[in-house]
C-alpha cells in the first residue's frame, strides 16, 4: 500500500508564488475555499494566491453564529474583510456557501454547525470533482469548522485531486481570540463519532495543548470520564521547537495542576511536536499510537482520543494523525467543545508576525 | 486517584473507583422523604419510569451510580464500613442475604444522539436513534452483568436468555449466548457510527429499531448465568436525556410508555430540559405511566434540616479522604465565631460601630452605661453592638410609623424588659446582618450560613466549602499559619465572595442572553439592597431576595403568548437554578403566591441576606419592567409596604 501522503509538502510563505507557477500547467483547474469572518488574517493567503496569476474559482463560506453572538461585535471586522475580498478578487468567478450554526433560539437551541459545515461540501461533491487543486484556507474559520470540513472534503475527493491547507499562523492572534459561553459538555466531532468501548479496551487520551485554559481541558477529560469511566493512558503534547522557545514551559506551567497533581501524568508521556510543522506532528501521533495499538494489543483493543486545545497548525497535524488511524479502522474520535462566539481580549501589537503557510495534500 | 482537596473531586472522578465513591456518597442524600411522605426511593421504582431532574449538580448521576454492580458489590464487600447503606439497600430489596439482587444499567444519552435527526429524514432518524441506543443498552447490559458477577468479557457465553421476545425473534436467535449478543451489538454499533461519520442518508436498519426493543429481553425472569437467574430486578437508567432532540425525547418516553416491559427505567435530565409550562407549573405531573422526581424539591421544607444533615455528612466524607491533613470533620475547619483578637482591623470597625449606634440609640432610649459601655471583652462588644442596632431597628419601625410607640415596649427604667424585648433571635439575626454589611465586617462564614448557601444543591455546597478547604490545606504549607487550625470568618467571608464574583461573572460566558438574565437578577436584587438600607427589619432575613408572583397571575404567565418573552426568561432562570420557586401565601387572605427566590450565591455578591422569607410582590406592570429596564427608573414606582399588592 503507498504511503498516506505521498506527495506531501509544506509551502512556507516565502515560495507560495513561485511554487504554484512552477507546478501550474493548463490542465488543472484551482478551487480556493475560504471562510468569511472578522480574523484579519483572513484575506492573506488569497492575496498570496492572486500573485501567482492562476486562473481560481471562488467559494465564499459565511457563517451566521446567531442572533445573540458575541461574536456580532465584530461585523464591523468582518465587513472590511469581505470588502477588502470583493475588491481584489473583482473578476474571479465566485461562490457563496453558508453554514448555519444553530437551529431554534433560547433554551431549545441546537448546535449544528458541523453537520452543516459537512453537508456544504457534501452537497457539492459532483461540483468539487470538477476541480483538480482546491486550496482550503482554514485562516478565518473556527476549528471545529474547518476539521469536519476538511474530514469531508478528503472523503469526497479522489486520489487525482490536490488539496491544499492554506493558513495564516500566529498563535498570539489565536491566543487572544477566545471563545465565549462554552458548551458545558465537549462531544466527538462530526465524522469522528467512536463506538463505545469494549469490554477489554484501551483508552488513550491526547491532549494537544496549545493554550492554558483549564476549564476547557476539564471538560474533556470529563466527557471521557463520563463516557468510558477510565483512562488508560495521558500523553500531553505541548509546542516544541516553537517561535516562543519557552511556550511548552510556559502551558505545562499552567497546566501544573491538572497534569501532575490531579492526574499525575508521568513526565515520560509528554510528547513534544513542532509548532509550525503539521506533518511532524502527524507523525508524532500517528507513530506513537500504532506503538500503543501494537505493545497493548495483548490488553484489548485500542481507542485514541484527541483534544485539539492548539494553534490552527497543530490542529492539522492532530487531524491527519486522526484521519490516518480512522482509515486503518483504528477506534478513534476528536473531542471538541461548542461555543456561541468569540471575544477579542487584547488587540493584536504585531510583536509576532503571521506565517503564512500552505500543506499540500496529495495521493492519499 | 482523588486530588489534592477531595471537594474538588467532579463526579467524573467520583466514578473512577467503587471505593471512592462508596466513600464519598452519603445515601441519606435519596433516604429521605417526598413532599407527600412517600420515600424517594422505593422498592416499587424499579419497575416504573421515573423521571429525575435538578439543574445542574444536583446529584443525578451520583444516584445512578449508586445502583450500578460495581458499587452494589463494593458496598456488599465492605458491609461493616458501609452498614448503613447495606440496611438501606437491604431494605429496598437491592441485596438479599449479602447477593446483590439489582442489575442495573447505566446509559449516557450524551453522545452525539442529537446530531442523527440532522442527517437523516424525520422516520429514518427515529429507527437510527433507536437503532444505536438499542445496541448500546445491548451492549452495557451485558458488561453489566458481568459486572455484578465480577467477571470480565471471557464469560460472556455464560450469559443466556429464556427465550426471545416474539418481536425480537427475527433478528436473535433463542440459542445465542451473550457472546453472541455482544458481537451481533459492537458490528451494529460499528455500521450505525460509519453510517452517521459518513453521513449517508439511508440506512436499512432491522424492524426492531422503531423502538425501544432490547428493554424486553432483559425482563429480570428471563436473564440467566450458568442457566440460573441472575437477579430479581433489572433497572435502566438512562442519563443526561436533556442532550436528546425535543422530538427524540418525545419518541423515547412513548416507547417506554408503550413498551410495557417489566423492568426500571429511571431518566434523568437537566431542568432546562422540561418544558417552560412544566418547569414553571404548579400540576402534578406524575401519573400512572411514570413517577417524577424534582430534586431540589424534595430539599424543602420539613426535609429541609434533614438535607443539611446529609450536607454536613458528604463535606465530612471528603475532609476524611484528603491525605494532607490530619481532621475529621468539616466544622473542624472553620470558626463560627470572630476572635477579635486576631481580628484587629474588624475590631476597629466594630468598636467605632458601637460609638456610633450608641449615640445614636441614646437620643430615643436610656441605657444603663454599664450593661452597654463596658468594652473591656471582645465577645460582649459584638454582641452589644447587635443589641443596639436591634434597638436602632425598633426606632427606626417608630420614625417610619410602622410599630407601636417604642415607649410601649421601653418603659424607663426597667431594662430587663428592654432586654427581653430585643432578645428576640429573629430580630437579632437581622440586626447581624445589618451590623455586619453597614460596617464591612464579616457575614457570610460559619456551618449555617454554608448550608444556606448550598441553595439545595449538592455540587454548589461541594463547591463553597471546597475553596475554604482549600485555604486551611494551604496553612500546612505556610511557616507562618501552620499552627492555625481554622478558617477565620474574615477569610470564609472573603473566599465565599470572590466565589460569587467569580459566578456571576461567568453567567456571560453561560448564557446567550446573559444581558437580559442579569438584568432581571440585578433588579431583584436592587429591590432587596433597597429594603436593607431603610432599615426597618420588615422581612424576614432583613430585605428582599426574591419575587412573588400571585398563582393566577403565574397561570397567565404560563398560558398565554404575550407573555412568552417573560415566561423563557424566567424560565432559563429557574432552570439554569438562579431562580428557586418556592409556595407562599399573601395577605390576610393567604392567597397563593409563588415566590422566586434568588440563588444564594447571587444574594452574597450583592450582600443580601441568606434567610427566606423576604420577598417582593410583583404585578405584571412591575415584573415587564424588571424583565426589560435598570432599576433606577423603578423607584417611584416602588411603595415599600410589608405585603399588599401594588398599581393593581
Amino acid at each position: 500500500m503507498n504511503n498516506k501522503w505521498e506527495r506531501r509538502q509544506i509551502i512556507t510563505q516565502g515560495n507560495l508564488s513561485e511554487w504554484f507557477k512552477s507546478n501550474y500547467s493548463s490542465d488543472k483547474r484551482f478551487l480556493y475555499i475560504l471562510g468569511m469572518g472578522f480574523d484579519r488574517r483572513m484575506c492573506d493567503g488569497v492575496q498570496k494566491f492572486l500573485q501567482t496569476g492562476i486562473p481560481f474559482t471562488l467559494w465564499k463560506v459565511t457563517f451566521d453564529e446567531g442572533a445573540t453572538s458575541p461574536s456580532r461585535d465584530y461585523i464591523g471586522d468582518s465587513n472590511k474583510n469581505k470588502e477588502l475580498l470583493e475588491s481584489i478578487t473583482t473578476n474571479i468567478p465566485s461562490q457563496e456557501k453558508h453554514i448555519t450554526f444553530w437551529q431554534n433560539d433560547g433554551r431549545n437551541s441546537r448546535y449544528i454547525a458541523e453537520i452543516s459545515a459537512c453537508k456544504v461540501i457534501k452537497t457539492s461533491s459532483n461540483e468539487l470533482g470538477t476541480f483538480s487543486d482546491i486550496i482550503f484556507d482554514i485562516s478565518a474559520l473556527p476549528q471545529s469548522i474547518y476539521l469536519c470540513m476538511l474530514n469531508m472534503l478528503l472523503t469526497c475527493c479522489t486520489k487525482e485531486q490536490n488539496i491544499y491547507i492554506m493558513v495564516n499562523e500566529n498563535y498570539t492572534i489565536d491566543l487572544r481570540t477566545e471563545p465565549v459561553e462554552i458548551d458545558e459538555f465537549a462531544h466527538e466531532m462530526q465524522g469522528f463519532s467512536a463506538p463505545t468501548e469494549d469490554l477489554e479496551s484501551v483508552l488513550v487520551w491526547y491532549p494537544i495543548l496549545g493554550e492554558v485554559n483549564s476549564p476547557l481541558l476539564k471538560k474533556h477529560y470529563d466527557f471521557l470520564i463520563n463516557s468510558s469511566k477510565h483512562i488508560d493512558e495521558i500523553c500531553p503534547v505541548v509546542p516544541f521547537p516553537a517561535v516562543d522557545v519557552r511556550r511548552s514551559d510556559d502551558i505545562l506551567t499552567g497546566y501544573r495542576k491538572e497534569l501532575f497533581s490531579d492526574w499525575k501524568i508521568d513526565k515520560k508521556n509528554i510528547i513534544y511536536a513542532s509548532e509550525t510543522n503539521p506533518l511532524r506532528v502527524r507523525e508524532s501521533l500517528y507513530e506513537t499510537s500504532m506503538h500503543y495499538k501494537k505493545v497493548l494489543a495483548p490488553l484489548g483493543e485500542c481507542k485514541f482520543v484527541f483534544s485539539a486545545i492548539t494553534s490552527k497548525l497543530m490542529s492539522i497535524g492532530v487531524f491527519l494523525a486522526a484521519f490516518d488511524l480512522k482509515r486503518k479502522n483504528v477506534n478513534v474520535s476528536l473531542l471538541n467543545v461548542n461555543n456561541k462566539g468569540y471575544k477579542i481580549t487584547q488587540q493584536d501589537d504585531n510583536t509576532i508576525s503571521s506565517n503564512l503557510t500552505c500543506l499540500l495534500l496529495s495521493n492519499f | 486517584m482523588l486530588p489534592r482537596n477531595p471537594f474538588d473531586t467532579t463526579y467524573a472522578e467520583m466514578v473512577d473507583s467503587s471505593e471512592t465513591f462508596t466513600a464519598l456518597f452519603d445515601h441519606t442524600v435519596i433516604d429521605t422523604k417526598t413532599a407527600d411522605d412517600t420515600p424517594f426511593i422505593s422498592e416499587e421504582m424499579f419497575e416504573r419510569i421515573v423521571f429525575f431532574s435538578s439543574s445542574p449538580g444536583g446529584g443525578k448521576s451520583s444516584i445512578f451510580h449508586f445502583f450500578s454492580p460495581d458499587v452494589l458489590n463494593c458496598i456488599v464487600q465492605s458491609q461493616k464500613q458501609n452498614p448503613d447503606s447495606y440496611a438501606f439497600l437491604e431494605e429496598l430489596g437491592v441485596i438479599v442475604s449479602n447477593s446483590v439482587r439489582l442489575l442495573g444499567i447505566q446509559i449516557s444519552c450524551a453522545r452525539n444522539y442529537e446530531i442523527i435527526e440532522d442527517i437523516y429524514e424525520n422516520g429514518i432518524s427515529t429507527q437510527i436513534f433507536f437503532a444505536l441506543l438499542n445496541v448500546r443498552i445491548l451492549k452495557e447490559a451485558l458488561k453489566s452483568i458481568l459486572a455484578l458477577k465480577k467477571t470480565d468479557g471471557r464469560d460472556l457465553d455464560r450469559i443466556s436468555f429464556v427465550d426471545i421476545p416474539a418481536e425480537l425473534s427475527a433478528v436473535f436467535d433463542a440459542n445465542w449466548t451473550g457472546k453472541d449478543f455482544y458481537t451481533w451489538a459492537c458490528e451494529e454499533e460499528k455500521k450505525i457510527c460509519a453510517s452517521i461519520n459518513n453521513m449517508e442518508s439511508s440506512q436499512p436498519v432491522a424492524f426492531i429499531h422503531n423502538y425501544l426493543s432490547i428493554v424486553q429481553l432483559f425482563e429480570s425472569t428471563k436473564v440467566l448465568y450458568d442457566g440460573k437467574q441472575v437477579v430479581d430486578k433489572v433497572l435502566f437508567m438512562l442519563d443526561d436525556i436533556h442532550k436528546l432532540t425535543i422530538q427524540q425525547r418525545s419518541v423515547l418516553r412513548e416507547s417506554l410508555f408503550t413498551v410495557r416491559a417489566r423492568v426500571g427505567v429511571w431518566l434523568a435530565q437537566r431542568s432546562y430540559a422540561l418544558d417552560e409550562n412544566e418547569l414553571l407549573g404548579k400540576d402534578g405531573i406524575s401519573g400512572r405511566d411514570y413517577i417524577s422526581r424534582k430534586l431540589e424539591d424534595q430539599r424543602e421544607g420539613g426535609r429541609t434540616k434533614s438535607f443539611y444533615k446529609t450536607l454536613e455528612s458528604i463535606a465530612d466524607r471528603r475532609v476524611k479522604a484528603n491525605t494532607s491533613i490530619d481532621i475529621n470533620s468539616f466544622s473542624s475547619c472553620i470558626s463560627d465565631r470572630i476572635d477579635w483578637s486576631l481580628d484587629k482591623d474588624s475590631y476597629k470597625k466594630l468598636c467605632a460601630a458601637y460609638d456610633n449606634l450608641q449615640e445614636e440609640v441614646l437620643k430615643y432610649v436610656s441605657l444603663n452605661e454599664e450593661t452597654y459601655c463596658n468594652s473591656d471583652s471582645h465577645i460582649d462588644l459584638f454582641e452589644k453592638t447587635i443589641t443596639l442596632r436591634a434597638v436602632k431597628i425598633l426606632i427606626d419601625r417608630k420614625l417610619n410609623n410602622q410599630q407601636l410607640a417604642i415607649s410601649d415596649y421601653f418603659l424607663a427604667p426597667a431594662e430587663d424588659e428592654l432586654y427581653k424585648v430585643i432578645c428576640d433571635n429573629t430580630l437579632r439575626s437581622i440586626a447581624e446582618y445589618y451590623l455586619c454589611i453597614e460596617n464591612s465586617l464579616p457575614f457570610y462564614y460559619g456551618k449555617d450560613k454554608l448550608f444556606l448557601l448550598s441553595f439545595n444543591n449538592v455540587y454548589q455546597f461541594l463547591s463553597c466549602c471546597g475553596h475554604i478547604f482549600e485555604r486551611r490545606l494551604s496553612y500546612k504549607y505556610a511557616s507562618k499559619k501552620r499552627h492555625i487550625t481554622t478558617v477565620s470568618p474574615l477569610e470564609q467571608d472573603r473566599i465565599l465572595s470572590k466565589l460569587a464574583k467569580k459566578r456571576w461573572d461567568e453567567l456571560d460566558v453561560m448564557y446567550s442572553n446573559s444581558r437580559q438574565i442579569k438584568m432581571l437578577l440585578e433588579n431583584i436584587a436592587s429591590m432587596g439592597i433597597l429594603t436593607r438600607e431603610i432599615g426597618t427589619a420588615s422581612y424576614s432575613g432583613g430585605a428582599y431576595t426574591g419575587i412573588g408572583i400571585r398563582d393566577p397571575l403565574l397561570n397567565s404567565i404560563i398560558s398565554e403568548e404575550k407573555y412568552s418573552a417573560v415566561k423563557s426568561l424566567l424560565a432559563t432562570c429557574v432552570s439554569g437554578n438562579l431562580l428557586r420557586m418556592k409556595a407562599g401565601k399573601q395577605g390576610s387572605k393567604d392567597e397563593p403566591v409563588t415566590v422566586f427566590y434568588l440563588n444564594r450565591w447571587i444574594c452574597v455578591h450583592f450582600k443580601l441576606p441568606l434567610a427566606y422569607g423576604g420577598w417582593k410582590p410583583c404585578n405584571m406592570e412591575l415584573l415587564n419592567k424588571i424583565c426589560t429596564e435598570q432599576i433606577e427608573s423603578l423607584n417611584s414606582n416602588l411603595h415599600f409596604t410589608n405585603g399588599g399588592f401594588l398599581n393593581e
